[in-house]
């Protein structure tokens, strides 16, 4: 125990040590370099070529050459250091790496959507390192966005991946939940008046392109909100993407509260009839009778609609399972990789430390909250004209489009008070209804700003 | 500004019911004209249950076919067994 205690003080000797002589040598070269101290936003190349300038000249006004004083030397060493940085006004990047580091324990402790979350997160801690230029433009988080996100490639791709993925059958077998994914789009175009109003309040002032951008959240569709957000609200993106895929995470917390208030216990209990068996040729022809509606009512939907229907024909024409495989698993996952990474270069302190943050925060809320509630209501408004084959409005809340995530929970709420009654399939009919759904409300919006 | 979010309101949650009703219609005549000329291929009906052996006897061996499946399950056992070793 002695020598434990031997130990443990001469490590935190060893520590306060180092760090006095760290903090001692940023003091310093903050002292001597008041004029040309780097401030937020400078980079590393900036720094460097001010650096060389100086070392272009000695204390003489000579060039300096090849001749480099220890004191030059270690005033650029030490200017360069994120300690230094953070001293010297890059505050803001050492709260951001607090804020990657959240999302990380968020995705890897508690499981929240950590396939996004800790790419997203990593990205954040790479673009705030200062003077490292992850972000710029030659920079790798730079090169990922300017490659796969400035051009939509990788939402595209990350909806190839999940048409693949997709299993039309449930809304094939019960057409009619289709409406069930509309309804739910209350969740996107009521948040839209939410942003609006909330310009009332003092710090806030939303165009209303980027109130539409915000308000794709309620679609709970990461890569529409990607598409929608980096068109209409740039650097507003990375928070849109960070609420977005956080509340799908929370939806087994945000829901749940929201379908029992507006249900009564005797609807809770209603058992929906079988759905019907459907064919192959239907699930075959399924993906093309999408994508002709959408080309015929909406084409701005057409290239997040037509890469979905792309990867679903590819997985039920059952010709060429290799692509079909390859999209469920090489491409989603690489796309996720770099989608998560390009996504966390927004995170960058100057764009995400804002009010407006806060307010996106709350709005995404909001717009969950109403697309819950959207689905749930339409689908008792259902009920009154088909009294012979009722819906349980707990399948309303799954007509978001948080997939399966929103499903499972209507199957579980309602299990909670009928063990017997399995409503997974039905649910999972208006989920992929609510995906259909969020891309066609996404199309509207792109239609109308472009 | 409200007035205009009112009618981005109205007009996107317009044109997604009337996309959606138009798949809906178009589902169920898909359905429909399916179930006419290209019906959903019936459940694969459950094997036949194996008679019973008559009591103190060996089990009777029905065909070839069944014997080789349980020549398949026999080496598969011997297999894991081996592997468990």
């Amino acid at each position: 125990m002695k020598y434990l205690k031997g130990k443990r003080m001469r490590l935190g000797l060893c520590l306060g040590l180092i760090a006095t002589f760290i903090i001692g040598m940023a003091s310093w070269a903050q002292t001597t370099m008041v004029a040309d101290a780097p401030t937020a936003g400078d980079t590393a190349a900036s720094v460097a070529a001010a650096a060389d300038t100086d070392a272009d000249t000695d204390a003489s006004g000579q060039p300096a050459g090849e001749h480099l004083s220890l004191r030059e030397g270690a005033r650029k060493v030490v200017s360069t250091t994120g300690l230094a940085a953070f001293m010297s006004g890059q505050w803001r990047a050492a709260v951001m790496l607090v804020v990657g580091l959240v999302l990380l324990y968020l995705g890897v402790a508690r499981d929240f959507e950590p396939l996004l979350l800790v790419p997203i997160g990593f990205g954040c801690l790479l673009v705030n390192a200062p003077f490292a230029g992850m972000g710029e433009d030659n920079g790798l988080l730079g090169l990922i966005y300017n490659a796969g996100i400035e051009n939509d490639l990788l939402p595209l791709l990350i909806f190839m991946g999940i048409g693949a993925m997709s299993d039309f059958s449930p809304l094939l077998g019960s057409p009619r939940v289709v409406l069930l994914g509309a309804a739910a789009q209350f969740g996107v175009f009521g948040t839209l008046l939410g942003v609006i109003l909330l310009n009332q309040l003092p710090g806030f002032d939303f165009t209303l392109k980027e109130a539409s951008a915000i308000a794709i959240i309620g679609a709970a569709d990461g890569p529409t909100s990607i598409v929608v957000g980096r068109r209409f609200a740039p650097n507003m993106m990375g928070s849109i993407a960070v609420a977005a895929y956080s509340y799908m995470a929370l939806v087994p917390l945000i829901q749940p509260p929201i379908m029992r208030l507006l249900t009564t216990r005797q609807e809770r209990l209603i058992r929906m009839r079988q759905e019907r068996p459907v064919s192959r040729l239907e699930l075959i022809l399924f993906p093309l009778l999408i994508l002709l509606v959408c080309i015929v009512f909406l084409p701005a939907a057409v290239p997040l609609m037509g890469s979905l229907a792309l990867g679903n024909f590819i997985r039920e024409c059952g010709a060429v399972n290799r692509l079909s495989n390859a999209m469920q698993n090489e491409i989603m996952n690489i796309a996720t990789i770099m989608l998560g990474l390009g996504v966390g270069m927004q995170l960058e302190a100057s764009q995400f430390l804002q009010p407006a943050t806060l307010g996106i925060i709350l709005i995404g809320l909001l717009a969950f909250s109403l697309g819950t509630a959207g689905g749930v209501i339409f689908a008792k408004i259902m009920n009154l004209f088909s009294p012979n084959n009722p819906i349980n409005p707990l399948i309303g809340s799954a007509g978001v489009s948080a997939f399966p995530m929103a499903a499972r929970v209507s199957t579980r709420v309602a299990m909670e008070y009928d063990p017997q009654n399995v409503l997974l399939m039905h649910a999972m009919g208006a989920n992929v209804a609510g995906q259909i759904g969020s891309i066609v409300a996404g199309g509207v919006i792109l239609a109308l700003f472009s | 500004m409200i007035r205009d979010a009112t009618i981005v309101m109205i007009l996107g949650m317009g044109t997604v019911f009337l996309v959606l009703l138009a798949l809906l219609g178009l589902m169920t005549l898909g359905g429909r004209l399916a179930a006419r000329y290209a019906p959903p291929e019936p459940p694969a009906k459950p094997p036949a249950p194996v008679p019973k052996a008559p009591s103190g006897g060996p089990a009777p061996q029905n065909d070839a076919a069944e014997n080789d499946s349980q020549t398949c399950v026999a080496v598969a056992v011997a297999a894991a067994r081996r592997q468990g070793k």
